[in-house]
């Protein structure tokens, strides 16, 4: 601990004399003193403003005391302050009745009534009757102001935390105050809509009814609503949420205020994905292709004909002829179920969660990984190949804060300018240059002022993104492992696009490895699973390409959006055509179960219940708050299914019993059960340090960001349970001492950064074609790109962006092509349909950069260890 | 017998073309500035000390002490406040427009006593005359290098910038000014903190003066701080402009020593206001702008001092004096009032906000003949809500002082005039019209 004289302070509230944090606003003091100050404007993720006087108390200045708003002033030593005087009462119910004069008291049909903090302190502080017999204000309602959502000005309160959201969370001051005293109103910029991927956060921080979604909107009264607690599966931040339903449907997600990861925001594709679990494309039973037609099926002929295909396929053509791709949108469980059928008890071991297009696992399973609070608070952030906003959205909020704070300096090294540029330190554009190569040039010593001993703790973190769906697994790993030589302490957080890759990699969803990042070559005894591989299969780039070569018989496509991240649709194609059976395990029927033969329904988002593990190893819970839909079923229990059709028992009947074992085998699980993860709020981290973790049960959720979760009764003090202290190795099965022995504790360069290094570039470049200019493709990750979340989801399928090809105004001109002209993009004999230009300065010369949207019908796109060369031509 | 003795800031009233350079500089125009110049910041801040000018701008607080009380920084800001817009308050107006090389002259002052190198001159965007004339007094300081590099061939170099006001009462107001002028909505800052000495324009230690004040100090650094003091009392020291209107024979601007003129003497001396007209009688008298409790007949003996106003449980404020005679609906002044408030508040606050919108509905309903006897106890709870207790000085529920401002009129209207309140309760209609 630090001097706790310089941490805190004691001042004296209402009489009594309490401690509180030196610099925390008084409203936050009095608070964690057991005190709640109504507020409205304050919100505790963002500056005070001190605009709604609901907070107003007595505090004794120089001309004795005066009212102040609590928001506002900061707790100061033995600062005197009153809240329960008749002067701090008669002000506040002033101001309070105030609020309601023209509040048009809609109330019975206000879908925040309910839940709604005016509503709750009228009820507890209010009269019971309204002296304002005047013409209330009037406003046409309700007005739109982005796709998403609707604004009733006639209900709003003038708080202030929508516009200041918009301008200070974000950066984006797309609504602001127009008009003054009572016609005073929220509107966007004239000609423009409040559109950004976090509109939706400024619907769950408004105190009243005044913003709402239009997919939310009179659908459900919020004390009809269950709750649980769950994490998003929009990416693989993992953002913490509460799941609402009503009668078996889900109405809406809210960002739950996690101090280690979303602060309570979230994003939109994570905010209104959830509809996708009640797309009428769903799929609700299994079915099998029979000729050109595919008719539903009882599970037992579905599970019959994958187990007699499969046989026949191991005996015949033996493990390389299976195959398993996907699996970055299951569940912690359900990929470890299906693991060990694979690598348990059928010896396959190409199975791979990435396409090629990733990172390499060891970067992940033997690097030292970052947590987000770690990259935040460090000095030094280095992305690489990263469009934070466009990967992970909310990281980009508080990577945006900790910039803007100058608490960290922000470097880029990307092939485009991001949304971050504008607060980065440096933005180095890749340009035509070798990845490898730019990176090289990479200084940071001079570029972000890293010296020695910021090496040691808060150091250097590298974000290790996937914005360029085109860059191989192989020449981004090498690039981070040669960073990683030059600056061993440094440590790395790597950004996917699904939910759950990290966890599936964690557990053995990558060829070579077994769960717990166990290499296959040294199995030691701790997995004793009757039929390990025999030797390392393929990755997932390596699959399709042996399927395209009709040497593959059966192939598991796992879970939505399996094939999402690749980039060639024609090589996609190929390879499920030419598989002998391709049996896709997915909760609705899309592009790729158009090629399977076996479709198995498979729960969706709010049917399962299990965990996901974030992109810095933090095991988090997934509620489920639906029964599956039809005969759908979780992912492991039909691996469990496929394992009794072939003879084997996983010997699973239910989640707790796969931690079990996860737990007694992975040795980065090691001390991890469902247990341990109810006590801790936030999650856990992994690898489980053997220390002893201090769990405060005090809370302080924001009543008015978390709607639901806390209702007026929140607003007493809390209970004050005594914390527990527990010790995570004791509750470990194996003991604590064994435990520390599997942490690894890495301060000189790993192994793996020289194997890494040992593996030598592929990229040839491609001989240049004749007179024409030859451009490096990149094709850019979207945040709503074709996944099923996106697609399938009413709110945000009209969202999809119209791709466009970013180039220089230099390039262009060698082109001959204007801003706002279509173009083709070519390779080979083929080319792409037509695509909007954009002329820009954001990306460098020689380059065309394009939005990854969707697939492309490029010849040999898909080729990553090809250097990915264009034509431009104009359409 | 009280007259306009010696003019200190209206001197050149009376002289024609007095906007124009040359005549400025024949009569004077500029001395100040090079006297100035030839002694150090500190004896020029020195010299306004000793003057103890309080500030012109309403609140009256001593201009010397603001000064003093700047933060140290290697970066400070000079804001001149000429965004007059009350009703009835035309002083600034006047200035701006006829003497508008004597504003210049007291800003570089201004500026080179408080170690500003730039210097904003904020004035009100309906001042269409003002603006031009302001500009063209900029550009002549230029010309002959009163601003600019090494102004009059000193160390001392400035830049004088003007900028219009977009149309808002509330820009008045010292913090709302510096956002309007970052080019922010005009939204007051909380205080404390943002004291502009403290943290002001863009953040940096800002001194806000208002134009009249500025205007004054040609005069100070020329004739010295004790001629200044020499003249008023008590704390009211030197000269003031009073605005005086309503239902006078002579209204118009006034500049007195202060203290040593009444309410009275201004509005019936025949040198000064001339009496009411038609030889009606006082009703009561709106002692310094409309955000003032006004001040019955038979206090009208107290003298045109800072101190002595607010004693009597009012304010000189702005120096603007409403005399009102006994053809005025109280009822309505007090509506019409409230209802500019109503118009003028920025929004920002429940309490202004709201309240000012419920006080003037209710008032207009008393005043359209719809009124009910329990919505004078209603109007003084709503008042109350603004102003804990509606004493004077105010206590504020509200960020800024807009919000106090709002009580004052139906607060002090409903106790002095109950009964007339009554009347068009009773008659359900105004007895005046």
């Amino acid at each position: 601990m630090t001097d706790e004289s310089e941490a805190s302070l004691s001042f004296v509230l209402d009489g009594k004399t309490v401690t509180a944090h030196r610099g925390d606003p008084l409203i936050k003091a009095a608070e964690e003193a057991g005190t709640f100050i109504p507020r409205f404007c304050y919100h505790p993720r963002m500056k005070p403003v001190g605009m709604c006087r609901m907070c107003l108390v007595e505090v004794k200045g120089p001309r004795g005391f005066t009212l102040q708003p609590a928001c506002f002033i900061q707790v100061a030593p033995d600062m005197e302050v009153v809240t329960a005087s008749e002067v701090v009462k008669k002000a506040q119910d002033g101001v309070l009745e105030y609020l309601l004069a023209n509040h048009p008291l809609d109330c019975p049909v206000c879908d925040k009534g309910g839940e709604c903090p005016l509503q709750d302190q009228t009820l507890a502080h209010g009269p019971g009757e309204s002296r304002y017999v005047e013409e209330k204000r009037h406003f046409a309602k309700p007005i739109s102001i982005s796709d998403i959502i609707l604004l009733d000005r006639e209900r709003c309160i003038q708080c202030g935390r929508c516009t200041r959201f918009a301008s200070e969370v974000v950066g984006k001051p797309l609504i602001d105050f127009a008009g003054r005293g009572d016609h005073i109103e929220v509107a966007p910029a004239p000609g423009s809509s409040f559109d950004t991927y976090f509109s939706g956060n400024i619907i769950q921080i408004c105190p009243v009814g005044a913003l709402t979604s239009k997919s939310y909107r009179f659908r459900a009264r919020p004390w009809d609503l269950e709750q649980s607690e769950s994490t998003c599966a929009g990416c693989a931040l993992g953002c913490r949420v509460v799941v609402q339903s009503s009668q078996n449907e889900m109405t809406r997600l809210l960002g739950i205020d996690s101090d280690a990861v979303n602060h309570s925001w979230l994003c939109d594709k994570g905010r209104f994905g959830f509809e996708a679990t009640a797309s009428p494309n769903r799929v609700r039973a299994p079915h099998i292709r029979k000729g050109n037609n595919f008719v539903e099926v009882g599970w037992f002929e579905a599970l019959t004909k994958v187990a007699k295909t499969l046989t026949a396929a191991l005996e015949n053509a033996g493990a390389n002829a299976v195959a398993v791709l996907g699996g970055g949108t299951l569940t912690n469980e359900d990929v470890f179920a299906w693991m060990k059928l694979m690598k348990g008890y059928l010896g396959v071991d190409s199975c791979d969660v990435q396409m090629g297009n990733g990172v390499d696992p060891r970067l992940i399973l033997q690097g030292s990984v970052a947590t987000i609070n770690e990259v935040v608070d460090s000095r030094t952030v280095v992305l690489i190949d990263a469009d934070i906003e466009e990967e992970v959205p909310v990281l980009f909020l508080r990577l945006r804060e900790a910039a803007l704070a100058g608490r960290t300096r922000v470097v880029e090294v990307v092939d485009h300018l991001t949304s971050l540029s504008a607060v980065a330190s440096q933005t180095l554009l890749v340009g035509d240059l070798d990845f490898e190569k730019s990176l090289e040039t990479l200084n940071l010593e001079s570029l972000a002022g890293v010296t020695e001993p910021e090496f040691v703790g808060q150091g250097v973190v590298f974000v290790v993104g996937q914005s360029n769906v085109l860059r191989s697994q192989s020449e981004r790993s090498r690039a981070v492992a040669r960073l990683l030589r030059r600056y061993p302490k440094a440590k790395i957080l790597p950004v996917f696009s699904k939910s759950n890759t990290m966890g599936a990699m964690h557990l053995g969803m990558s060829p070579g490895f077994l769960p717990g990042g166990v290499e296959l070559d040294s199995a030691t005894s701790q997995i004793q699973w009757p039929n390990l591989p025999k030797s390392r299969g393929m990755s997932g780039h390596e699959i399709l390409q042996s399927a395209a070569q009709q040497d593959l018989e059966v192939l598991f496509l796992l879970g939505p959006d399996a094939l999402s991240e690749y980039p060639d649709r024609r090589l996609v194609e190929r390879a499920l055509e030419r598989s002998s059976l391709v049996v896709a395990v997915d909760s609705t029927f899309n592009e790729v179960t158009e090629f399977a033969d076996v479709v198995l329904p498979l729960a969706a988002f709010g049917e399962y219940i299990g965990t996901f593990t974030n992109i810095e190893g933090r095991i988090s819970p997934v509620g489920q708050k639906l029964v599956p839909l039809g005969v759908a079923q979780k992912g492991w229990e039909i691996a469990s299914e496929i394992a009794g059709s072939l003879g084997y028992d996983l010997g699973f009947e239910k989640e707790e019993d796969i931690w079990t074992e996860i737990a007694s085998v992975s040795p980065i699980h090691r001390g991890f059960s469902p247990k341990v993860l109810s006590k801790e709020f936030d999650g856990v981290v992994l690898p489980i340090k053997a220390v002893k973790v201090e769990i405060s049960n005090i809370r302080l959720l924001d009543p008015m960001a978390t709607p639901g979760i806390a209702s007026v009764a929140r607003h007493a003090p809390p209970v004050e349970e005594p914390s527990t202290i527990y010790e995570v190795g004791s509750l470990s099965k194996d003991g604590s001492e064994q435990l520390e022995q599997n942490v690894p504790l890495q301060i000189e360069a790993p192994k793996f950064i020289d194997e890494l290094l040992l593996e030598t570039s592929s990229i040839e470049a491609v001989a240049s074609d004749g007179e024409d200019l030859l451009l490096r493709l990149s094709l850019i990750r979207r945040l709503y790109a074709k996944s099923q979340m996106v697609i399938e989801s009413p709110t945000l399928s009209g969202l999809l962006p119209e791709p466009r090809l970013r180039i220089s105004p230099h390039t262009a001109s060698r082109i001959g092509i204007s801003h706002g002209e279509l173009a083709l993009i070519a390779r080979g004999e083929m080319q792409s349909g037509p695509i909007m230009t954009w002329v820009t300065d954001s990306v460098s010369d020689n380059v065309a950069v394009v939005d990854f949207v969707d697939s492309f019908d490029l010849e040999e796109l898909g080729q990553l260890e090809v250097e990915n060369l264009v034509k431009v031509v104009k359409a | 017998m009280p007259n306009e003795v010696e003019k200190i800031v209206l001197g050149r009233r009376d002289l024609p073309n007095s906007h124009e350079l040359d005549v400025y500089l024949n009569s004077g125009g500029y001395q100040g500035l090079r006297k100035a110049l030839s002694v150090n910041p500190e004896d020029v801040v020195a010299q306004v000390v000793e003057s103890n000018i309080l500030g012109r701008g309403g609140a009256g607080f001593e201009a010397g002490r603001k000064w003093s009380m700047l933060k140290k920084a290697t970066r400070r800001y000079l804001v001149v406040n000429g965004d007059e817009s009350e009703p009835a308050t035309f002083k600034d107006h006047f200035l701006i427009e006829n003497d508008p090389h004597q504003l210049v002259e007291g800003t570089i002052i201004a500026a080179y006593a408080i170690g500003a190198s730039r210097a904003f001159i904020f004035l009100r965007g309906e001042f269409a005359l003002g603006l031009e004339r302001v500009q063209s007094a900029i550009n002549a300081a230029y010309r002959i290098g009163a601003l600019g590099r090494n102004i009059f061939g000193s160390d001392f170099s400035l830049d004088v910038v003007l900028h219009p006001g977009a149309g808002a009462y509330i820009c008045g107001e010292e913090t709302a000014l510096l956002e309007s002028l970052e080019g922010k909505r005009g939204f007051p800052r909380i205080k404390p903190p943002y004291f502009p000495a403290v943290i002001g324009l863009y953040g940096e230690p800002t001194i806000v003066n208002n134009v009249e004040t500025v205007s004054n100090l040609p005069w100070i650094v020329t004739h010295g701080g004790s001629a200044f003091k020499a003249l008023g009392g008590g704390r009211s020291t030197g000269t003031r402009i009073f605005a005086l209107s309503g239902q006078v024979r002579n209204p118009g601007l006034y500049e007195l020593e202060m203290v040593k003129t009444s309410f009275r003497d201004l509005i019936f001396s025949q040198e000064l206001g001339g009496g009411l007209r038609d030889g009606r009688s006082l009703k009561a008298v709106i002692p310094g702008g409309v955000s003032a409790p006004w001040i019955a007949p038979d206090q009208i003996d107290l003298p045109l001092g800072q101190d002595e106003v607010a004693h009597a449980g009012s304010m000189l404020g702005s120096g603007s004096i409403i005399a009102m005679d006994d053809t005025t609906c109280m009822v309505r002044a007090a509506w019409r009032i409230s209802r500019f408030f109503m118009r003028e508040s920025c929004g920002q606050c429940t309490p202004c906000r709201e309240g000012s919108s419920w006080i003037e509905k209710v008032m207009a309903r008393i005043e359209g003949g719809a009124g009910r006897e329990e919505d004078l106890d209603l109007l003084m709870d709503l008042c109350d809500n603004i102003v804990p207790g509606v004493s004077w000085p105010p206590a504020q529920t509200t960020i800024c002082v807009l919000g106090p401002s709002i009580p004052s009129s139906v607060a002090v209207g409903i106790r002095m005039f109950r009964d007339e309140f009554l009347t068009h309760i009773k008659e359900g209609g105004c007895p005046f019209d």
